[in-house]
């Protein structure tokens, strides 16, 4: 038990990566609070962790609305009563090309994306550099790297993620609080497996080194290692979990 | 032949420094050891503490420029355990020289021990791991091979190659179901390190807090590698894992 009774936030916990990552704290002993878009899909994960004997709260937050990120920050702390990490997993994508792409698009995905991590991590900052202390993982994507047709917004949000944790990272290090980035590739998560068939998924496996796709668990060890004081002194950091695409 | 059950990992570079360190760290978490260094005496030091822990260890000699003594050191592991997890490249040599005076024997015992080192480790531990159809394999790089330094241009030339084996092997491996990644610790306190500086700037990288641009311990390195050569990282191949930016002063 590498995380007992530290205090957590996860973002976007509801679901996917968001949810492997919770159960995966969860385990190590961390307290967390999950918020999610979805009331719903936060109280049910949230009864997961209780079921394996852990304590979670669920807090339905909008990661792009400041009010809504304060009094997530406000309830945790009076729930939990510590934040020694924040897991920032909410983010999501639409396909459109950029010729096709209104400006509310644009803007509805980089603030998910981006404002989100950022509005979220400076909520946390002041408890963190008080006691000198702390972790934040940010969710970047294999995207933010390569680009991708149809998701401009997305890949430059994502791009943004890894700018945005390096700089953070910089401004921390006095306070010893560490903010690193995971880029996930292709994640077999429920929802991101549901927009292919069968043939359009082997198609987009086909390229990658290791022939299959990651899975939501993989992810969320990569954050718990950067989570844990097994990164100690690591900071400012991309970990690419990605099955070895990106390599040719 | 019996195999062992518990894992095994082959440190290069076990006999001090990060390789001791790390063999260390592999062992409390119930790995077998073989730690093989140019200096069998300093490998089998690194054993004999493991094993007063209550680990499994054994030590070796071997100098990794030369093929054949790389072959008897796989070979000798097999022979005793059967099998091998885990390899780590943690030898390494660092010297410094103006591209202008450097003789071109430097050139090559920096080159011989930090790139051709690691190709036939790899390559001798590699065709066991491809028979199994399962290894992990981790090398100590440095982010002076991304970033390069004055007087450094044969170390981060060899480093730099490390980079480039680690990325086509993980393409090449992967269909093996082994992962091949590599970690720049950045500035340690090692005695190659102490060995290779100013004692003034060493003092002074010593006094700072790690994330402030201080050296970090060998023990701080432990985790990281654990994550890298164990289930954790199970999705993670091909990455040159710097765990300070080689772009930072």
């Amino acid at each position: 038990m590498e995380l007992k009774d530290q205090g957590a936030i996860v973002t976007g916990g509801g679901g996917g990566i968001g949810r492997a990552t919770v159960l995966r704290l969860a385990r190590e002993g961390a307290v967390i609070a999950i918020a999610d878009l979805s009331a719903e899909n936060a109280r049910t994960v949230a009864e997961e962790v209780r079921a394996g004997g852990g304590k979670a709260i669920a807090l339905p937050v909008d990661v792009t609305r400041s009010s809504d990120v304060a009094r997530m920050v406000e309830e945790t702390t009076k729930s939990l009563g510590r934040i020694d990490i924040l897991v920032n997993v909410a983010g999501g994508s639409l396909q459109k090309a950029v010729a096709e792409m209104s400006e509310e698009e644009w803007d509805f995905i980089v603030d998910v994306n981006l404002k989100g991590t950022f509005l979220c991590s400076k909520a946390v900052l002041p408890t963190m550099m008080g006691r000198r202390s702390g972790a934040i993982v940010n969710i970047s994507s294999i995207y933010g790297f390569t680009g991708n047709a149809t998701r401009a917004h997305y890949s430059a949000a994502k791009a943004g993620v890894v700018g945005f944790t390096k700089a953070l990272a910089q401004e921390m290090a006095p306070y010893h609080v560490r903010v690193n980035a995971v880029a996930p590739g292709r994640i077999a998560t429920p929802r991101v497996r549901g927009l292919y068939t069968d043939e359009e998924w082997k198609k987009r496996i086909d390229p990658i080194p290791m022939k299959r796709a990651g899975e939501p668990d993989e992810i969320a060890e990569a954050v718990f290692f950067l989570a844990s004081p097994a990164s100690i002194y690591i900071t400012g950091q991309t970990l690419h979990v990605n099955g070895g695409s990106l390599l040719y | 032949m019996v195999e062992v059950e518990r894992k095994v990992a082959l440190v290069i570079g076990g006999g001090g420094g990060i390789g001791r360190t790390l063999s260390q760290g592999l062992a409390q978490r119930g790995i077998a050891v073989a730690a093989a260094d140019l200096s069998v005496e300093s490998a089998e030091e690194t054993a004999a503490g493991i094993v007063r822990q209550g680990g499994e260890a054994f030590g070796l000699g071997v100098n990794i420029a030369k093929k054949s003594e790389v072959q008897k050191v796989v070979e000798d592991v097999l022979s005793r355990w059967g099998r091998i997890d885990i390899l780590i490249n943690a030898a390494g040599i660092l010297s410094r020289g103006s591209v202008a005076d450097l003789p071109e024997s430097e050139w090559d015992r920096v080159l011989s021990v930090n790139l051709k080192g690691v190709f036939l480790c790899t390559q001798a531990a590699a065709r066991h791991m491809v028979g199994r159809r399962q290894g992990c394999i981790l090398t100590l790089t440095s982010g002076r091979g991304e970033a390069g330094f004055p007087n450094g241009s044969h170390y981060s030339a060899s480093k730099a190659g490390v980079s480039a084996l680690t990325r086509t092997l993980a393409v090449e491996l992967a269909p093996y179901n082994i992962r091949i990644n590599a970690i720049g610790p950045g500035a340690t306190d090692t005695a190659m390190y102490r060995g290779n500086s100013p004692a003034e700037v060493v003092e002074a990288r010593l006094r700072r807090h790690p994330l402030e641009g201080g050296a970090g311990k060998p023990q701080d390195i432990v985790g990281t590698a654990l994550f890298f050569v164990t289930e954790a990282s199970s999705y993670v191949t091909g990455q040159i894992f710097y765990m300070k930016d080689p772009h930072a002063s």
